[in-house]
């Protein structure tokens, strides 16, 4: 079997064996806020790091295995590079699980600063943690500087960022997926670049004992966090704009538009992290607006221009419904709904009512788990069938696809319920004043399972396509 | 089926309105709770005391005048009152304003203190001259209620004559606090922060305990009360910029290779 489709095949494994898992670590934290499973209480925060960081890696790792897939087509990513990524994310989901069971680390998926120093674990696990995340972001570093690289090959900057669509000219057509990769992977870079910043400080505090400036970290962390998540929703949309047309039977050609939006989102997606700053204040007002202006302005071009365009393409064509083009439809649906929660929530007047309440979870997960997860798990499922040829059993995607759906959603809701009922996020345990988030929990727990099932049913009908892509 | 289907349903509508409306429970006493912004922005009683120099004084006069800091101690005490008063005659010296921008009073709780003791204490410490500084005794009632309203508290010491209580020191601004300091020594940077916050400039930075980073993203500039930018916001800057290097290095060098 050559390399690259025997990396692709691993990706796919990894995601199918850590999603599921890290779901039911999801279900495990509900639970206890429903004040069931008292004596685990004490797993909670340990939980919910494991949750946090290995919900937002298989997202980033599963769409830019998607996204090297989508380049495959038109440029040479290296197979090498791609299996030494593979490497490192194992060895730094090692890292992490023995941070996290061995050392119960339990500071939070962005580590805040000065947290990880001043918990209530061992030094050492809070060192293999920054020792996991190092890993993880030099791995996914020389991954994003190859593809890159990869598309360096075949197009010039002015023509891989579409400058020659702004500049009028329609030649030589450029496919939106190499443009949304290009602008995707120097935000990675940035972000990761920016994560390797805050790793040094944290490393020269431990090592000399110098102090480091709270707000200067936390920028960083979210300069590193807020755009490792946003792009990672940028890679579901490369999938989008690559395989949607297969469906449609319509090309989707880029545009002036197309690159004119995209070329935004690189500038905007900067500053737009801004917003998880407002609660802070020693932020002077000027950046906390410059947060709130490019949160919208980042909605018009990345969301508009994609979901117009996706509507447009979709709008009286012999569409072909597959599992992989439901996944499509509805992960777009899932990122439109989630990112007007992120808008919403983006409002400094809004967020003052919201800020850490679960609204804030509600709206990301909308995005993540409905929007970007059902794109990537949606192009599995498209790459695995083209792979294997194997029959499509409609019944049982139905079936999976409506529990997914409702789990999903009704999951979601009560999260969105809760938060505007004021309920706190992160609380393994809810006092008085906020217990009505128990009820909540318990409700979100049935409708877990029910997504859960869905997984399943997923994964077992498109593992049957992976044992026979595998073996052919 | 139809019939069980629609059944199901309502009975997840019924739990999820009975979920709906389950009533936040009253928020009840936590101690938690007991910290500086419990008594922020509240009133403190007027009251009438005895100055050093036996001249009597409303606090409404004082604080309408100007910004006013207020502390209870008594004369006796062996502990931390003296070392609490010449803390803050040596900041308020280093920060200056004081008797022309705000006023201290400092009231003895005990009752058993005169305006004799006062003078006494006055002299000891070599505070400054009425008007700026007073320093006197109360009735039972003044006390308490500027002891209620900052937070202060004392108890007698069984078998000795020392009383047991914090060290605090209240910044009233028009007959509300606007700041509470615990601790027994305050130095200069602490109290002028509490002197700005008492003329109504808001302090954003406070000087953290173990010193300053030496990377920040802004300083505050202790004479223009402004942010600045700092070395600090370069590190912000990296990653973006690097970002865009890093993409120009790649592209450059494929097309040197062409």
């Amino acid at each position: 079997m050559e390399l690259a489709k025997r990396n692709t095949l691993t990706w796919i494994a990894v995601t199918f064996v850590l999603f599921p898992i890290l779901v039911l670590v999801g279900l495990f934290l509900r639970l206890v806020q429903g004040n069931t499973l008292g004596g685990a209480r004490e797993w909670f925060y340990p939980m919910m790091t494991l949750h946090g960081v290995g919900m937002v890696g298989v997202a980033y790792v599963g769409g830019m295995a998607c996204v090297e897939r989508v380049l495959a087509k038109y440029t040479r990513p290296s197979d090498r590079v791609s299996l030494f990524a593979i490497v490192g994310t194992v060895i730094g989901v090692v890292l992490l699980l023995a941070s996290v069971f061995l050392g119960k680390f339990a500071a939070g998926w962005y580590f805040l600063y000065p947290l990880p120093l001043k918990g209530n674990w061992p030094t050492w696990s809070a060192i293999v943690f920054l020792l996991c995340i190092t890993v993880l972001g030099a791995t996914w570093l020389v991954w994003c500087l190859d593809l890159l690289r990869a598309i360096a090959k075949q197009y010039s900057m002015s023509k891989a960022l579409g400058w020659h669509y702004l500049a009028g000219k329609t030649e030589p057509e450029v496919p939106p997926a190499i443009i949304i990769s290009t602008v995707s992977l120097i935000a990675a870079v940035a972000c990761l670049l920016s994560g390797v910043i805050v790793l040094v400080l944290f490393y020269v505090e431990l090592l000399t004992g110098t102090v480091n400036d709270a707000l200067l970290m936390k920028n960083l962390t979210f300069l590193f966090g807020h755009v490792l998540v946003n792009l990672s929703l940028y890679l579901g949309l490369v999938v989008i704009y690559d395989v949607l047309p297969q469906y449609c039977g319509r090309p989707w050609k880029a545009n002036k538009v197309v690159a004119t939006a995209w070329n935004c989102v690189l500038v905007l997606v900067m500053v737009a992290y801004f917003h998880h700053l407002y609660m802070d204040f020693v932020q002077p007002p000027i950046v906390q607006y410059i947060g709130q202006i490019a949160s919208y302005m980042i909605s018009l071009p990345a969301a508009v221009v994609t979901i117009f365009g996706a509507l447009t393409l979709m709008f009286h064509s012999k569409m072909r419904w597959t599992l992989a083009s439901t996944f499509f439809f509805l992960g777009l649906l899932g990122w439109a709904i989630g990112g007007i929660g992120a808008v919403i929530d983006s409002t400094i007047a809004v967020n003052l009512k919201f800020h850490n309440t679960l609204w804030v979870p509600a709206h990301f997960h909308t995005y993540m788990l409905l929007g970007l997860m059902l794109m990537i798990l949606g192009y599995f499922y498209h790459y695995l069938q083209e792979a294997s040829q194997a029959a499509e059993n409609r019944t049982v995607q139905k079936v999976l696809t409506g529990l997914m759906v409702v789990g999903g959603y009704g999951f979601l809701l009560m999260f969105y319920l809760a938060g505007a009922a004021s309920v706190p996020r992160r609380f393994a345990a809810y006092p008085l004043e906020v217990a009505h988030g128990a009820g909540y929990s318990l409700l979100a727990v049935g409708f877990v399972v029910l997504f859960g099932i869905g997984l399943v049913l997923y994964i077992s009908e498109t593992g049957k396509c992976w044992l026979k892509a595998a073996r052919s | 089926m139809l019939a069980q289907g629609r059944t199901l349903v309502a009975r997840a509508c019924v739990v999820s309105l009975a979920c709906l409306a389950w009533p936040p429970a009253e928020a009840g006493a936590n101690d938690a709770l007991r910290a500086e912004s419990r008594y922020l922005f509240q009133p403190v009683p007027d009251g009438e005391f005895t100055a050093a120099d036996g001249s009597t004084h409303r606090l409404s006069e004082i604080w309408d005048e100007r910004p006013v800091l207020i502390n209870l101690f008594f004369r006796r005490c062996t502990g931390s009152c003296s070392p609490l008063m010449h803390s803050i005659k040596q900041a308020t010296e280093a920060a200056g304003g004081l008797g022309s921008d705000y006023a201290i009073v400092s009231l003895s709780f005990d009752p058993g203190d005169t305006t004799g003791d006062m003078r006494a204490m006055v002299d000891s410490l070599d505070l400054p001259s009425q008007g700026a500084w007073y320093v006197g005794t109360a009735g039972r009632d003044t006390i308490e209620g500027i002891a209620g309203a900052i937070g202060f508290w004392y108890a007698t010491v069984p078998g000795t004559d020392q009383f047991d209580h914090p060290s605090l020191l209240a910044a009233v601004r028009g007959g509300k606090v606007v700041r509470i300091l615990a601790g027994n020594t305050f130095d200069k940077g602490r109290m002028r922060d509490l002197l700005l916050e008492m003329r109504g400039v808001w302090v954003p930075f406070a000087p953290l305990p173990r010193g300053g980073a030496s990377l920040r993203c802004f300083r505050f500039d202790e004479a223009t009360n402004s942010l600045k930018l700092d070395w600090g916001m370069l590190l912000l800057l990296a990653p973006g910029c690097g970002a865009f290097a890093a993409t120009a290095v790649v592209f450059l060098r494929r097309t040197k290779a062409k």
